[in-house]
């Protein structure tokens, strides 16, 4: 993946799956991964994308009502949290 | 064979429900716990069975619709997750299978709430009978949407109309999938479903839809593959109420069975049902010693299932005749239902149940009522 990535970790493993489909129908640019055991102990998945995929990812699922949990950035090795106002 | 056993459970089932459980059978992995392929694709199979259910019911957020094994875990989880306490008032009718009735006696045994069974009128349950018992205490209103005995459909959204604001749980054991609930969604609060019966799915497969307006207490907790840090059980649905792992298995083919009906219609499924059961009341209308529980020939309020005794056999006698003289499978005895046998004056031994599904045919049904014939004529004996 080029550039930092934002990793978004949702509640339930049903909240991924519809953001999954729900990005999915709209054709936009991401991957599912499993949840970076770095940052969150989580079993589970997570949305993966390009940062500035941000404006493109975000207020679709925003208007879904499907809201991360928890946001973090990873670039290389290096992961902080991502504040989601943006 | 004949099967006219549906309404236990049916068959047969569409053939894509046997594939789909096989595909996942042979398939690794648990959905939820962990991030590698074969866990996402178990993810995906159950998540395929949220979205059916979600169709087929009117549910705009599939994650308040939790799966369990069967439709008696559903009800329990309901009943016992509201945390109803002494002086707590709940209304039910009385033509409730025992899933219901079991768990309502115990909470009153246990805890001091206050069941009250509404009496049926005829073998019907009327709203206007639930809304003379309403008290400022009525907590809930459980109702039975159709009769595992008579197949009488109960009013359920008059009921719920009439409730003023209490919330109303809806057994569905007999008519998901027969009877269309695609608006289910917008008016029932909890809505207790299971796989193996119109919903053409395997058995082990059932579960409950939570409107927004209702927190449950978990009565089951564990592993949830969320919040794994965490000692206590995630609140949030359909975690809260899926401790362990999910039937994936059962779950792929309730998905298959649940993607049938939503291709072929349940108005066209309901329409066939009906059909058959009309025709085998105008076929066994005149055979001798015939008499039949609940509603009678042109009563559409109903679903398939035709209860009947005939003069001189018990019912199990008679079930088993049919099944050795004619390889006729109906179920005979209580059907787990005493208030309603009761009610019907027909306890302690029963009826002999004949309940059609989506697969039966005209020409069974003729089979059917000849058979019965027979047996009334002194056949079989």
């Amino acid at each position: 993946m080029a550039g930092p990535e934002i990793i978004l970790v949702f509640a339930s493993n049903t909240l991924i799956l519809n953001a999954e489909d729900l990005l999915e129908e709209r054709g936009l640019p991401f991957t599912l991964v499993p949840v970076p055991k770095e940052v969150n102990p989580n079993c589970g998945l997570a949305i993966s994308f390009v940062e500035s995929d941000h404006d493109l990812i975000l207020p679709v699922l925003e208007a879904a009502g499907l809201r991360p949990a928890m946001a973090y950035r990873r670039h290389g090795d290096d992961f902080s949290s991502w504040p989601l106002s943006h | 064979m004949i099967y006219f056993d549906n309404g236990a459970t049916s068959f047969p089932k569409p053939p894509q429900v046997a594939s789909a459980v096989m595909a996942a059978l042979a398939a690794p992995a648990s959905p939820g716990r962990s991030g590698h392929a074969a866990a996402m694709s178990a993810g995906r199979t159950v998540h395929r069975a949220r979205k059916a259910m979600a169709r087929l019911f009117g549910i705009k957020d599939n994650s308040r619709l939790c799966f369990g094994p069967n439709v008696t875990w559903a009800l329990n989880a309901a009943l016992f997750g509201l945390n109803l306490q002494k002086g707590d008032h709940v209304l039910s009718g009385t033509l409730e299978h025992n899933s219901t009735a079991r768990p309502l006696d115990r909470l009153r045994r246990e805890r001091g709430v206050d069941w009250e069974a509404v009496p049926s009128r005829g073998g019907r349950m009327l709203a206007e009978d639930f809304k003379s018992r309403l008290r400022p205490e009525t907590r809930l209103i459980v109702l039975n949407h159709a009769s595992n005995v008579t197949g009488a459909l109960a009013p359920a959204r008059e009921i719920k109309e009439a409730a003023g604001g209490v919330p109303l749980l809806l057994d569905a054991a007999q008519t998901a999938g027969s009877v269309p609930l695609d608006d289910a969604g917008d008016w029932v609060d909890l809505l207790a479903f299971t796989g193996h019966k119109g919903l053409l799915g395997p058995t082990g497969t059932g579960g409950l839809y939570v409107s927004p307006e209702i927190e449950l207490l978990p009565f089951s907790v564990g592993g949830s593959g969320s919040r794994s840090e965490s000692l206590e059980h995630p609140g949030f649905l359909p975690d809260a109420l899926e401790a362990g792992t999910a039937n994936t298995h059962g779950l792929a083919g309730l998905a298959a069975g649940v993607e049938y009906l939503l291709e072929r219609g349940v108005p066209a499924v309901r329409e066939h049902e009906l059909g058959l059961a009309g025709l085998f009341l105008e076929k066994i209308g005149g055979v001798p010693g015939v008499s039949v529980q609940g509603p009678k020939l042109g009563e559409e309020d109903r679903v398939a299932a035709v209860s009947l005794n005939l003069a001189g056999w018990s019912s199990s006698d008679l079930a088993a005749a049919l099944e050795r003289e004619h390889g006729i499978l109906v179920r005979p005895g209580l059907h787990c239902a005493p208030l309603t046998h009761r009610e019907l004056g027909t306890f302690p031994g029963g009826s002999a149940r004949f309940s059609f599904g989506p697969f039966n045919t005209a020409d069974e049904i003729a089979a059917g009522a000849r058979a019965l014939a027979s047996l009334a004529a002194g056949g079989g004996r």
